[in-house]
């Protein structure tokens, strides 16, 4: 099991160094998205792991919530980008 | 028999991951990029949980919501972002 | 409880807080902000603090790179005052012109419209022609320059040169752009005339802005503590 958890902290790595490196804003957003996503399912395996209801529960609200966060900021960079 | 099952389905997944996140690395355009990590991260994420549900089959109720969580707010989340990242191309 | 995995976790923070501190656009800084609140919402997950991490979801990562965006849009401006009087034909010239026309009789519809646009076109030609007071090329080479610092230019429009020496003295607006004409050797030279109320905007400007026929000049507010 240590080993799957240490392959997804590898695939969270991917779009960590790519909002490092790229400038263009919705990239960054792009790789924002995807560790949001990457990290709420990593909180729910280790929620699941240790038979913990507590962070699984608060892995799924962070999983919807982080979403819409993204959304309400993709917009407002949206409008930014208009005038 | 079923514990086979749920690591094959959390190695598909995390080759899901990989495969679709390394695209990211790439100069392609912005919307390729989203098409491939909204599939990886969807499918990925949900083959993830269910490999998860296989296992540990006592915390239904959460894996199902997060399950249900994924596929609406995933694809809603892509589809807002290329809206956005398109418009915001045009006017430049 | 302390397993090897939550090191390798934790070792993701100052990474991202790194990422975050070297980056130098501010938009893309509160992007970077964003994922190192994901990140310490997963540390804070694993390390068991389920109540700080639902805290720093909703209110760092959310609500906190919302207003940030927010603030850092409407702060991060540069009003150029500029001089546009108002157009518009006068009314009164409009029902003459109606007047002379019914007066003529013409019987059909369309010939009608179309020796009414003939005259509106010739009658109106005058008022056509706008009188431009600033090069649109200065406003551009502004803009560019501005966006290379992450600002941006907003327009303010004046109907006369007065109200914008006050908008000016006021503080209202950063810079204001005028255009004069210099009369030198018996030929008239027009050159566009810009006054910086901000000194650093004025360094920029001065280093960066080299179009032909324009002066920059920096003018102090009247009050000598500067907010900026």
């Amino acid at each position: 099991m240590d080993s799957i958890l240490i392959a997804m902290i590898l695939a969270l790595l991917i779009p960590m160094y790519e909002a490092c490196r790229n400038n263009d804003i919705w990239q960054q957003m792009l790789a924002f998205g995807s560790i949001a996503t990457k990290t709420s399912i990593i909180m729910l395996f280790i929620a699941v792991l240790r038979d913990d209801w507590m962070i699984g529960v608060i892995s799924v609200i962070i999983l919807s919530v982080g979403n819409a966060g993204l959304m309400l900021l993709a917009h407002l960079i949206k409008g930014l980008n208009e005038t | 028999m079923i514990e086979i099952l749920s690591y094959c389905c959390i190695v598909v997944g995390i080759i899901f991951w990989f495969w679709g996140t390394l695209p990211l690395i790439g100069t392609r355009s912005v919307v390729f990029k989203l098409h491939s990590l909204s599939v990886a991260d969807t499918l990925g994420s949900i083959a993830i949980v269910v490999g998860l549900l296989l296992k540990i089959p006592s915390e239904w109720s959460l894996l199902l919501l997060a399950i249900i969580t994924l596929a609406i707010w995933n694809t809603v989340l892509g589809y807002v972002l290329a809206y956005c990242s398109i418009d915001g191309e045009n006017d430049d | 409880m302390t397993d090897n995995y939550v090191y390798i976790i934790v070792a993701l923070l100052p990474i991202t807080a790194l990422m975050s501190v070297l980056q130098v656009n501010p938009y893309n800084a509160l992007i970077i902000r964003g994922i190192l609140g994901a990140v310490s919402v997963m540390i804070y997950a694993v390390l068991g603090a389920a109540d700080v991490a639902l805290t720093e979801a909703l209110v760092g990562t959310m609500l906190g790179v919302a207003l940030y965006v927010i603030a850092v849009r409407s702060s991060f401006v540069m009003r150029l005052g500029i001089v546009e009087p108002k157009l518009e034909p006068e009314p009164k010239l409009e029902l003459e012109l109606a007047l002379a026309i019914k007066q003529r009789k013409i019987r059909e519809s369309e010939e009608l419209h179309e020796n009414f646009s003939f005259i509106r076109q010739t009658l109106f030609r005058d008022f056509e022609i706008e009188p431009k007071t600033y090069l649109p090329e200065v406003i551009d080479g502004i803009r560019k320059i501005v966006k290379k610092h992450y600002l941006r230019l907003e327009l303010v429009k004046y109907p006369n040169s007065e109200m914008l020496e006050e908008a000016l003295a006021c503080e209202e607006v950063h810079a204001i752009c005028t255009r004069q004409e210099n009369h030198s050797n018996g030929s008239t030279v027009l050159s566009d005339r810009i006054s910086v109320r901000v000194h650093r905007l004025f360094e920029i400007l001065q280093s960066q802005l080299n179009i032909p026929d324009s002066i920059i000049e920096y003018k102090a507010g009247s009050n000598k503590e500067e907010k900026h």
